[in-house]
């Protein structure tokens, strides 16, 4: 699991990268882990500020789109709570926010929905502890789906019709809907970029080297994929429409809510989104227009070319760092 | 974009205060800068005039020499007053000769001067001049009425004289749209010593 650090410098009318690191470190500790690399990485470099905002994902984070009759309303806060110890399991207890999500036509405009994010208290006192140690102050935590969003409203820009993200992380994925500035839909996805890379790894008779991690791994792959597209496509079908049709259930969800609204666009975040032929498998699924997110390329920042070459990993610490600004 | 913070709201609101904070404190200092520039600057203008005020007040060497100067020739001078204001006075007159050779070309094209007479008109009151003044009479043969019109005028602004009337006019007959034209300019002369009541 990898860790990123990123801060910006300027502001709405010219932002650049000022410093990024990134960390991978796995299990419990990898939060002290991750502090350890970035500690090593920043060394020589001044971090400017002391206030950070912070972003987490993965088995320790949940979410649940939780729908409520009226006549349950009274009981919501018990709903939800029940909804979010079922989620996680952690001994030092488990916290929770909820969002309306905006109430919808038609048959289903009875019914309300809630977007449950829950969260371990041990993830968050490690997160709040890693911050410590790095010297900084920790001035809001957020499931990573959020500044994955926000990056993309900010490069994405204005637009009438809404338009999807989805996030294929190493562990866990997550489909998202935007519409007009706001998340109107979120929810897990089965699959995830593990899967997608043990396939594309049995098509092309590799083994996966496993001393090779996070974006290390897909830059392997990238380079023994080539002459292998037609074999990829063809493995990733199955992996592809399974996707597919768990997004297509969402959106007939979120039309029917939504007076047909239909999808402008998909971007693809995370691990999974740069592995070799994904991006065409899924779109050729989907039958939606989908690109891998390049959000610092179209904001047109000023960005080491570390970033720029896999600007769908850091997607969510831009999201982060333009908090309060975007 | 709404999100769902574990931290709490106030956490990220002093954030953004604290962003605000350096803004907040540079826009402060230059607006103290300015008031600083601008107070400045207003001390360095009261001093220049408050230095200029002080030279004004010192005596000037050269200027007091300037009056001893002209005092002693005021002294000198003074005892030829009597001659010298009599200078003043004929200077001050009317000078003829330069005004009877212009007289023609202010008459034009359309005018033949025949006549100039000059005479003094005094007004008196028993012994005493109340006023004088200096006469001049213009006789002048006239083509056409536009010159008949404009000439008073004209010669009243070559001239100099205060005031000018037509005290004559003949018509020609053996010249037709010709006339013959007196005109009467008067201008007032400055008193003598002997003139009025105030000597």
């Amino acid at each position: 699991m990898e860790s990123r650090l990123l801060q910006l410098a300027g502001g709405p009318g010219g932002w650049k990268v000022h410093l990024s690191a990134a960390a991978h470190a796995e299990g419990g500790l990898r939060q002290p882990k991750a502090v350890e690399s970035f500690a090593e990485a920043l060394k020589g470099k001044k971090i400017k500020g002391k206030d950070a905002v912070l972003a987490t994902s993965g088995h320790s984070s949940a979410v649940n789109l939780v729908p409520l009759d009226p006549h349950h309303r009274s009981r919501l806060q018990q709903t939800l709570q029940e909804t979010a110890l079922r989620s996680i399991d952690d001994a030092e207890g488990v916290a929770y926010r909820y969002l309306p999500l905006a109430s919808g036509s038609g048959e289903q405009s009875q019914r309300e929905e809630f977007l449950l994010l829950s969260l371990g208290q041990t993830e968050i006192r490690r997160c709040t502890e890693a911050s410590d140690l790095l010297g900084l102050r920790p001035v809001g935590l957020e499931n990573s789906a959020f500044p994955i969003a926000r990056a993309l409203a900010a490069s994405h820009g204005e637009s009438e019709d809404p338009w999807g993200f989805l996030h294929i992380g190493f562990a866990s994925s997550l489909f998202g809907i935007v519409h007009q500035g706001e998340i109107r839909f979120l929810k897990p996805m089965q699959s995830n970029g593990e899967t997608w890379l043990n396939t594309i790894a049995a098509c092309i008779n590799e083994e996966e080297d496993q001393s090779q991690v996070g974006s290390q791994a897909v830059l392997t792959m990238q380079r023994q994929a080539v002459g292998h597209a037609v074999q990829i496509m063809h493995a990733l079908r199955l992996e592809a429409e399974a996707l597919a049709q768990e997004i297509r259930a969402c959106l007939r969800h979120f039309s029917a809510r939504h007076k047909g609204a239909r999808l402008e666009s998909v971007f693809l975040t995370g691990f999974g989104a740069a592995l070799p032929e994904v991006e065409t498998a899924i779109g050729n699924a989907l039958a939606i227009p989908t690109a891998v997110a390049k959000p610092f390329s179209a904001l047109g920042m000023d960005t080491p070319p570390e970033i720029l070459a896999e600007e769908h990993l850091w997607c969510a610490p831009l999201g982060l760092a333009l908090r309060g600004a975007a | 974009m709404k999100t769902a913070d574990f931290f709490s709201a106030e956490a990220f609101a002093g954030h953004l205060e604290r962003r605000r904070t350096p803004s907040r404190l540079a826009l402060l200092s230059i607006w103290s800068l300015l008031i600083l520039a601008a107070t400045f600057g207003l001390e360095w203008e009261v001093n220049g005039q408050e230095l200029e005020a002080q030279r004004a007040l010192t005596p000037n060497a050269e200027a007091q020499q300037a009056r001893a100067e002209m005092d002693s020739v005021f002294a000198d001078m003074n005892p030829y007053v009597k001659q010298l204001d009599a200078l003043a006075v004929h200077l001050s007159m009317p000078q003829a000769a330069a005004l009877l050779q212009a007289l023609p070309s202010y008459l034009g094209p359309d005018a033949t001067l025949e006549e100039v007479d000059w005479h003094h008109a005094v007004e008196r009151r028993g012994l005493t001049v109340l006023n004088r003044e200096l006469v001049l009479e213009i006789t002048a043969i006239v083509r056409g009425e536009q010159a008949l019109l404009s000439l008073p005028k004209t010669l009243q602004e070559a001239t100099g004289f205060a005031s000018v009337k037509i005290t004559r006019t003949e018509v020609l007959a053996e010249l037709e749209d010709h006339v013959r034209v007196q005109w009467q300019l008067r201008r007032p002369l400055p008193k003598t010593q002997n003139q009025g009541p105030q000597s």
